[in-house]
């Protein structure tokens, strides 16, 4: 299988609150690679660093890499502008989706579609076929039309937050989907209509790496790999196996063999 | 009334109208050139013209040769009307401060009447120490006065207002209108203020809401990036009367917009919002002066602004609470959104309460794009133009949902590209 995404000995830094604005490392040397078609895991205590390393993949410009690469089917990921970079095929699901008052989810969905379409040189959907698109894939998702009336994430609930992001997960077609805590504040329907969504897009094409505290998600989806991120690296890595050893015994046990 | 009624045979050969409006234009700029070698310009020092400059008033050689291509005119309205949906409105137009009577619809309107030789309804607003409506007064050929009678729905009209020189010398306008609603009347207005080449147009607008009437007034300021444009509005409302104005300004070199409320009856309202989208080196001012002189009145004044490069911004807004306007409730915002370094925003909010029961509040906000907002869009793949522009539409969109002319507000969402989409 072809390599889609390769992380080579990632070092990132943010700078932290203080008035002197001091870097503050938060990963020390990630290494990771993932195939096309594959499901990766990561998992790990508070404040590891899982976000921040979506964030990193994503673009996010407060986040300073100070040394290893990043390669995305092959090409730099690190030089590319977060738009290029969901162009290139990348996807993030927000943990905390940001809400955007005064932008209309309808028209941010087809601006984005056509975004991405346009940077991979394909037809700009016109208003009526991106209304049956979106439609088609609303319902599918459990999604009310009337969220797409509304503002971006305004007055939504964590729950539909999260299905929103799957909607434009859904829509965007991405290779690569990294998905930061989806599922967490969802019941248990809504878990079970993100973890369809996310299945559906599973195929040889696609690959995703999901950041979880839960075993419930993993039930649904069945992963192939999963990884413990601590202290700012991958500490552990092994098969569907290792999440249930994890959710018996915590990661305090990983982390001292790791420490050993 | 000849000389504001320009007919289509006065465009294309030397008659007595024109040469009769010729020596009008001469006459006026006599008239602007003697009131500005007796009159100082409005300096700093003076309260209302802190942050906004008139020197260019002496410094450009403005003519008075308005004439204008016939032609060209009519290209552009009908392409105008056409590309925004507004063929339907009743229309009157105004091109370099003259009513273009073979483009006009709304002289046989029979909800409105037109006169084009009117007398002021009221001596108080002539007599405004307000130095544009003084240079106004001297230099307007005539009063024209559009009256909505007692009990009638007048619906939507457009007002398209142009400005376009025939050569490169620069030229003034200065037109003036008159507008009364009757008792238990209503009347919504579009107006649009688009032109071209340099000019300078300082039209005055009189408004006169009976009891219970109603006006809508939506205006766009889009003339030419090398256009001066100061407008002067001057509002009486008497008891339940209501006044809707939305105003947008884009483009020009110049633009100062000067709202004058008085509320005289009691439970009358007025509602004002504003967006000033600048850029370039444009200086763009909204001032504003509501006295709330009954009790029970309302009024609420929001003004957004969007300020990139070396653009500078102002915003001067007066409520003046009397004694007698007991539970008076006024409200006044000003947010801005810095896009540059260079750019600027001078505010000044101000109330003056005399009257013991009433709520008055004011604030003022200036911060920038929200970086979070901003990577939220890239990341889902739109660019950062694009990004940006959709995060700045946002910050001006809401005042566009309180606009209720369907029409208008379907322009102006157009206009920003802010439409919804249909059919969910």
């Amino acid at each position: 299988m072809k390599t889609i995404l390769k992380i080579k000995n990632l070092h990132v830094s943010v700078k932290d609150e203080s008035p002197e604005g001091h870097c503050k490392a938060i990963l020390n040397g990630i290494n990771l690679s993932i195939s096309s078609g594959e499901t990766h895991v990561l998992m790990g205590p508070n404040g590891s660093g899982k976000s921040t390393l979506s964030y990193v993949l994503s673009g996010h410009p407060d986040y300073k890499v100070t040394a290893g690469s990043v390669l995305f089917k092959g090409q730099n990921l690190l030089s590319l502008t977060p738009d290029a970079r969901a162009a290139a095929g990348l996807f993030l699901a927000f943990q905390a989706p940001i809400e955007l008052p005064g932008v209309n989810n309808a028209n941010f969905l087809k601006t984005a579609v056509n975004s991405v379409r346009k940077a991979r040189g394909q037809e700009e959907l016109d208003s009526l076929k991106f209304l049956k698109l979106v439609k088609e894939t609303a319902k599918k998702l459990s999604f009310s039309s009337d969220m797409l009336k509304r503002n971006v994430n305004v007055g939504f609930s964590g729950g539909e937050k999260k299905r929103n992001e799957v909607l434009q997960m859904s829509l965007l077609h991405p290779s690569f989907a990294i998905l930061d805590e989806t599922d967490s504040g969802l019941d248990i329907d809504a878990l079970r209509v993100v973890a369809e969504g996310v299945k559906s897009l599973k195929s040889t094409e696609f690959s995703s790496l999901i950041i979880t505290h839960h075993q419930k998600l993993l039930d649904y989806i069945r992963p192939d790999y999963i990884h413990v991120l601590a202290k700012g690296r991958i500490i552990h890595s092994g098969g569907p196996e290792l999440s249930k050893r994890i959710e018996k015994e915590g990661y305090s046990r990983l982390l001292g063999e790791f420490d050993a | 009334m000849p000389n504001m009624l320009t007919d289509h045979k006065s465009q294309n050969s030397n008659s007595s109208i024109q040469k009769k409006s010729c020596k009008n234009f001469k006459k006026n700029l006599n008239k602007l050139s003697e009131f500005l070698r007796k009159n100082k310009l409005p300096s700093s020092k003076d309260d209302s013209w802190k942050y906004s400059n008139l020197s260019w008033l002496k410094q450009i050689n403005f003519t008075y040769n308005t004439q204008f291509n016939y032609t060209y005119l009519e290209h552009w309205v009908y392409t105008l009307i056409k590309e925004n949906n507004l063929e339907t409105l009743p229309r009157l137009v105004c091109v370099n401060g003259h009513i273009v009577k073979p483009l006009t619809t709304l002289l046989d309107s029979s909800k409105l009447t037109v006169d084009l030789d009117a007398q002021p309804y009221s001596d108080s607003i002539n007599n405004e120490a307000n130095f544009l409506n003084e240079v106004n007064l001297i230099c307007s050929d005539a009063l024209i006065e559009f009256k909505v009678k007692k009990n009638t729905q007048a619906g939507t009209i457009l007002i398209l207002n142009l400005g376009k020189p025939l050569d490169s010398n620069p030229i003034a306008f200065h037109p003036r209108f008159q507008w009364i609603l009757e008792e238990n009347s209503t009347l919504s207005i579009l107006e649009l203020n688009i032109g071209e080449g340099t000019y300078f147009n300082n039209p005055v607008r009189q408004i006169f809401l009976k009891k219970n009437s109603c006006l809508e007034f939506n205006n766009f300021i889009n003339p030419s990036p090398s256009s001066y444009l100061c407008s002067n509005f001057f509002v009486k409302l008497a008891e339940q009367a209501r006044y809707k104005q939305f105003l947008m300004t884009k483009e020009a070199k110049f633009a100062r917009q000067e709202v004058n409320v008085k509320l005289l009856g009691e439970w009358s309202e007025t509602l004002f919002r504003a967006i000033q989208i600048l850029n370039t080196h444009q200086h763009s001012d909204i001032t504003t002066h509501f006295i709330h002189e009954a009790p029970h009145c309302t009024s609420f004044q929001n003004v957004k602004n969007i300020l990139s490069e070396r653009s500078k911004g102002v915003f001067q807004g007066k409520v003046c609470v009397k004694r007698q306007a007991q539970k008076t409730n006024a409200e006044q915002q000003n947010q801005t959104l810095l896009l540059s370094d260079q750019a600027e925003i001078y505010t000044k909010p101000e109330l003056e309460i005399y009257a013991e029961d009433v709520k008055c509040s004011h604030g003022a906000t200036v911060g920038a794009l929200d970086d979070e907002q901003l990577f939220f869009l890239m990341s889902k793949g739109i660019p950062y133009p694009q990004a940006k522009q959709i995060l700045t539409n946002a910050f001006v969109v809401e005042a566009i949902d309180y606009i209720t002319d369907p029409l208008a507000k379907e322009f102006f969402n157009k206009h920003l590209n802010t439409e919804i989409l249909e059919g969910l």
